[in-house]
């Protein structure tokens, strides 16, 4: 939750900042490589990941399903937001949907991807929306987990985290799934975090 | 779309291969660095943009129902894997 407060924090200080100054150069080529060294510094964290080798050693099959669930359940209702929501298409809102919680990656990603394709003012607008949304589902599910499981059982509150559910959410999935849950949540996250970059870059690019 | 995914590879074997490196385990922290940077950034864009500063609010309720959208779509989902393949044994080993 502080990590998530602290980003929170530079977010806010960042649209201060922009409100109050501006500068001469290229900010969006600027976040470009800082980009490109996030990618390389999460491929890092991802293969020195010692969790992978116990994830690998209890693999099973069906636990896959639990994150196909996920992927698919947020495809499909984050589709119906593109019937909604006439400003956008359908690949537009299921890019958003396909951030899973992770709000920082997803949103830079959408900005810098979809720039190209819409131009610079509808992409950071995306690219905010989906800030926002990602924003709102960690806190929803944080917030809303007895809610959640209460309604749709043991296994939604580890879907409904997205990559949240092997880091900030395990707790509150540990105390409403229950300690057995445990694997299948982290295994969930890491497929889920792995997935964000591969799925974004596919909805902005349909 | 393909440099994203080939810089993340790329750092995946890097990091394979220098697992055993306890340094390296410190890259977690350095990522939130760089998240807090590049969220500085985006806030920055967003800040000097006033068509999306004065439209925040408009901005919130399209987030919102993708959000509410997202997590109702996975639960329902969950429930239904949850229904047709784990509750028959009563645990999650099935």
């Amino acid at each position: 939750m502080k990590g998530s407060l602290a980003i929170l924090l530079f977010f806010l200080l960042g649209c201060a900042s922009g409100v109050y100054y501006h500068v001469d150069f290229d900010i969006h080529q600027l976040s470009v490589y800082v980009l490109y060294v996030l990618m390389i510094l999460l491929g890092i964290n991802l293969g020195c990941n010692q969790d992978l080798k116990g994830f690998a050693r209890s693999f099973n099959l069906k636990l896959l399903l639990v994150p196909v669930a996920t992927v698919m359940g947020t495809f499909l209702f984050s589709a119906l937001a593109g019937f909604i929501l006439s400003r956008w298409s359908i690949f537009d809102c299921i890019a958003v949907g396909s951030g899973f919680a992770y709000y920082s990656v997803s949103s830079v990603l959408i900005t810098q991807l979809k720039t190209p394709s819409i131009g610079m003012q509808l992409a950071t607008e995306l690219g905010t929306i989906a800030l926002l949304a990602n924003i709102f589902r960690e806190m929803v599910a944080l917030i809303g987990a007895p809610l959640i499981y209460r309604f749709f059982g043991r296994l939604a509150p580890i879907s409904a985290a997205g990559i949240g559910s092997a880091d900030i959410l395990l707790a509150s999935i540990s105390k409403y799934s229950g300690k057995e849950a445990i694997p299948i949540a982290v295994m969930h996250g890491i497929l889920i975090n792995v997935s964000v970059p591969f799925f974004v870059s596919l909805f902005c690019n349909l | 779309m393909f440099i994203f995914l080939f810089l993340m590879a790329s750092g995946a074997v890097v990091g394979y291969r220098f697992r055993c490196v306890s340094k390296i385990h410190k890259v977690t922290s350095l990522i939130q660095v760089v998240i807090c940077f590049l969220l500085f950034i985006l806030g920055f864009s967003i800040g000097t943009n006033r068509l999306i500063m004065d439209n925040l609010k408009y901005f919130c309720e399209q987030a919102a129902l993708i959000a509410g959208l997202s997590i109702l779509g996975s639960s329902v989902a969950a429930l239904l894997v949850y229904q047709l393949f784990f509750k028959k044994g009563g645990d999650y080993e099935g």
